[in-house]
């Protein structure tokens, strides 16, 4: 006989966001049961081994960490979901590449308040004001975020009033544009473009970027630095994985789940690939809404309100990404610095429009493990990696016996590009090579063309319009709610994370209130 | 407040208003959009159903014979994987109530996966004493039914990495990755220069000897030599020396004691690590003599606890036979692909007991020392285990 399985809740997809729900619901006592895909957790958030190497996937670093009287609310999250996992800040905030003619600049800017506005005015004289005044908007944003973090995002009665008089100044600025705001407080062009150069990483150009949120971020990277894990982001994983087992939870491995069960606008449970059903009070979705909606659940069951949603809504990147493991150190083969942008413009507009096929995309954003952690790879060695973000389904007409051979030639291309530029011999010393095309992400986390940043953030669609439908507006199905970089928060580790956490928190409402 | 060091004339124009709005205009762009429920049709979601399919379900075509080998001719009603030549399938055996999964290097060209009569070849040598090839040369026919993974590994050639040159050691059924490069080479679906060395007890024992000369005559950019042990005894730097000249990388695939003394070639011929890589080689077969295993530990027998899903599975295990096995033999069909440590896929959490991995098939990640994660294909028990594995039907 089948035994009938049941969960207090359950949660398709161990990256980042459904981690952070389950241990946050497993934390609150529910009997929790994650079903991952893969063999492992993580998601996006795992590493690989080639050979002697073992290369870090996707953490460029971790926002709103910092330490000790910095510490922000990711190190508060991470804290308090008792996480062992061994934290490196990075003293560092990024590198700066613009090619264009006459413009170009390669700048490295060092973290700390302080110390960057120096640099700044150092490489660009004369903008000390606005790189100050910018800092210190970023300054008000961050305490802004953290008090709304407090009342969970949601200040009612009394706190709303609060809001409206303590936070007044940041609300105003939410609405406007990063490119005219930085104009308006007259900062160089030049200091702007460098000042920009984190735009990728949001996933949308300055000129719809909410000022505050770009702002916000920056702050944070400088004034709490930004921070990586040691053991590449599969320890942080796992150590998901242990807590919530410790928690009581459970997590089933190479379980893709086939279905969400949903009938009359309630979730009732999932059915796996295999054809096991298994009941739930309560469904957690990490995965994309369009993959959930258009292939896992009943077409007559999706809400109107997803429907419109996803038809609005424009589909944010999917990467390529190629992975180095060099048989020379980073100083031997004259390489710098952590997180570099190598850009052909500093208008990121039009580095953004360019995004949209193979043929145009040339913009490369690298990074160099070694430069945080030494020992990341052997003594001699260094891991180098590219990542290059798209905006469309870019291998459209590809054939599957064109794959292989196109996947190699975009790898050359980047790197044709990078030794030109950097004036570098690299490929001599290729001991491992790894490309991770959108083809491999859609793969892995089975996003639509190997989206890994939700949806892109436009001036209607930005996180805090997001975080204020999140809780009711967009939650159109009863015990179902979804966590991930299509969440409320946008996409980002530190982002997914809270997610996460903030989804569960309504869900675990909504189970109070029996709904 | 002046808690903030800003000049407050940048406000200056600027409300809470669209703050406040921001809900409204959100929702009015959404419900400005169509409702139709677009499908789900991406094209590189496509890519990844066509070329990393979790299984294929096949059927045996043709089956040929070889001395002391015989090929498999696999088709399927859907197209097969397109792979880089090199690559392997992890294949699903059914020896009597058992299931086991051996991984098999692909012995044909990638172009043979395309069109209607997709196809790939495997080639199995005999082993009297081996388990599940035995199971297959022996009892397989033509139209036998085959479950196998979509293609794996790592062993192909790839342009920006090797040199343009590459020189093949092959030992046994070794080659068969090396056909497949051949015939892609020759076919034009790869663009690089191979050549083979073949090592063999006697003529005899050399696998695709009539497809390996013909290819060779066929193609100027594959060059085959045959070293027999009877004959020039075993395959040196010397001999490497003799046919190849200029900057080359050096692949080897074959059994365990060929990658021994490639290491030791390598070494006389100064290469460096880039230009010498090698073919995992499945089981690494009984730890007990190495130097670092307890010696107190040899030949003893353990209870082991598996745990998938919700169920729990008990069965022993012994000190000089993987966990992997151990599972296989208990009637747990523990995920796995490659056997050798290397790719992942069988990563189980040790709940409980400790295990030997060996140093040399050791391919953990580092986080999984920290939170005693382990690759039963390559770990040995060393007390009684409790492991959790993932899934598999
Ligand atoms: C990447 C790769 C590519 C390969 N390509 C080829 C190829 O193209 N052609 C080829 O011929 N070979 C190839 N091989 C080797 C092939 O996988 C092995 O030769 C094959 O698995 C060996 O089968 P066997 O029957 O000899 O050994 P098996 O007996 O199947 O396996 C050996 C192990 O099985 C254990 N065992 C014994 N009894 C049991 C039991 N009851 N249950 C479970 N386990 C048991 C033994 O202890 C031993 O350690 C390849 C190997 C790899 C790793
Ligand atoms: S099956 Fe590849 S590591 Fe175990």
């Amino acid at each position: 006989m089948e035994e009938k399985l049941h969960y207090d809740v359950v949660i398709v997809g161990a990256g980042n966001g459904g981690l952070s729900a389950a241990t946050y619901l497993s934390k609150k006592g529910k009997k929790v049961l994650v079903l991952e895909k893969h063999n492992l957790p993580g998601g996006c958030a795992t590493s690989f081994r080639r050979g002697r190497f073992e290369f870090e996937a996707t953490l460029h670093e971790l926002c709103a960490m910092g330490e000790g009287e910095t510490a922000g609310q990711i190190r508060r999250l991470v804290d308090d979901y008792g996480l062992k996992v061994k934290w490196v800040p990075i003293d560092e905030a990024f590198c700066s590449i613009s090619l264009e003619k006459n413009k170009g600049f390669y700048v490295c800017m060092p973290v700390g308040v302080k110390a960057f506005a120096d640099e700044m005015e150092k490489v660009v004289p004369g903008c000390r004001a606005s790189v100050e005044t910018f800092l210190e908007f970023g300054r008000m944003f961050s305490d802004g975020v953290e008090w709304l973090a407090k009342y969970y995002n949601e200040p009612a009665g009394l706190a709303k009033v609060k809001m409206l008089l303590k936070w007044k100044d940041l609300m105003k600025l939410v609405p406007v544009d990063t490119d005219s705001m930085l104009r308006k407080i007259g900062m160089p062009d030049k200091a702007r473009e460098i000042v920009e150069s984190y735009w990728d990483y949001i996933g949308t150009p300055s000129d719809s970027m909410s000022f505050a949120v770009y702002a916000y971020m920056t702050y944070n990277y400088l004034y709490r630095k930004p921070y990586i894990c040691h053991d590449r982001s599969h320890e942080i994983s796992l150590a998901f994985d242990a807590v919530i087992r410790k928690n009581g939870g459970e997590i089933w491995y190479c379980s893709p789940v086939k279905k969400i069960d949903v009938k009359d606008n309630v979730c009732r449970g999932v059915i796996l690939e295999d054809g096991t059903y298994i009941s739930a009070d309560y469904v957690i979705c990490n995965l994309h809404p369009d993959t959930a909606f258009k292939k896992m659940i009943d077409p007559e069951e999706v809400p109107v309100r997803d429907r419109k949603s996803m038809n609005a809504r424009t589909m944010a990147q999917p990467c390529l990404t190629i992975y180095f493991a060099l048989d020379k150190s980073m100083k031997e083969l004259g390489l710098k610095g952590y997180d570099t942008f190598l850009r052909t413009t500093g208008n990121n507009r039009k580095q953004f429009d360019s995004c949209n096929s193979l043929k145009t995309h040339k913009e490369n954003c690298f990074t160099i493990l070694n430069a945080v952690i030494p020992d990341s790879s052997p003594k001699g060695t260094c891991l180098l990696q590219f990542s290059k973000f798209y905006t469309a389904d870019v291998f459209k007409g590809v054939k599957p016996e064109e794959y292989f051979k196109l996947k190699d030639q975009l790898v050359k291309e980047a790197l044709d590009q990078f030794e030109k530029e950097l004036h570098v011999n690299i490929r001599d010393h290729i001991e491992e090579i790894v490309a991770a095309t959108p083809v491999t992400w859609a793969r892995y986390i089975g996003s639509p063309y190997g989206n890994v940043y939700g949806y892109i953030p436009h001036t209607w669609d930005g996180m805090f319009a997001r975080v204020q439908s999140g809780h009711k507006i967009d939650h159109t199905i009863k015990r179902l709610r979804f966590v991930g970089s299509a969440g409320t928060q946008m996409d980002g580790y530190s982002q997914t994370y809270l997610s996460g956490r903030e989804q569960a928190r309504y869900a675990l409402m909504d189970m109070k209130r029996g709904e | 407040m002046g808690k903030y060091n800003y000049s407050k004339k940048y406000l200056k124009g600027l409300s809470v208003g669209p703050f406040l709005k921001q809900v409204k205009i959100r929702n009015e762009h959404i419900e400005a959009a169509s409702d139709e429920l677009k499908p789900f049709d991406y094209h590189s979601n496509k890519l990844v159903e066509q070329l990393h399919p979790s299984i294929q379900h096949c059927k045996v075509s043709k089956i040929i014979n070889r001395t002391d080998a015989k090929s498999f001719v696999l088709t399927s009603d859907k197209p097969l994987a397109y792979f880089r030549a090199g690559q392997y399938v992890s294949m699903n055996i059914k020896v009597g109530k058992i299931m086991v999964s051996r991984p098999f290097s692909i012995s044909s060209s990638p172009k043979k996966a395309l069109g209607k009569n997709s196809s790939y070849m495997i080639t199995i040598k005999d082993n009297p004493d081996g388990f599940s090839s035995r199971e297959v040369n022996k009892n397989w026919k033509v139209g036998q039914s085959v479950d196998i993974s979509g293609p794996q590994g790592e062993f192909y050639y790839q342009s920006l990495r090797d040199a343009k040159h590459i020189v093949g050691v092959a030992g046994g059924s070794g080659i068969t990755p090396f056909i497949s490069m051949a015939e892609a080479i020759a076919d034009g679906t790869e663009d690089f220069s191979l050549t083979i060395i073949y090592g063999a007890k006697n003529k005899n024992a050399l696998l695709f000897k009539t497809e390996l000369d013909a290819l060779a005559k066929k193609c100027k950019k594959v060059k085959v030599v045959y070293v027999l042990e009877d004959k020039d005894g075993f395959i040196t730097s010397k001999i490497i020396k003799k046919y190849v000249k200029g900057d080359f990388s050096l692949f080897v695939c074959g059994p365990r004691g060929l990658y021994k003394a490639m290491d030791k070639v390598a070494s006389e011929l100064k290469l460096t690590r880039r230009r010498f890589r090698k073919e995992v080689f499945g089981e690494y077969g009984d730890p007990s003599k190495d130097k670092d295993f307890p010696k107190d530990l040899v030949n003893k027998t353990f209870k082991l606890t598996v745990i998938m899903r919700n169920k729990k599975y008990h069965m022993p295990c012994h000190s000089n036979e993987t966990l992997l096995n151990a599972m296989e033999k208990g009637g747990v069909h523990a995920p796995s692909r490659c056997r050798s440590g290397e790719c992942g896929w069988c990563h189980s959490l040790l709940m409980e007991g400790k295990i030997y991995a060996p140093k040399e098939v050791d391919g953990r990640r580092l986080a999984d020392y920290t939170f005693n994660w382990i690759h039963p294909c390559a770990s040995y028990p060393l007390s009684d285990i409790v492991l959790e594995v993932p899934y598999n039907k």
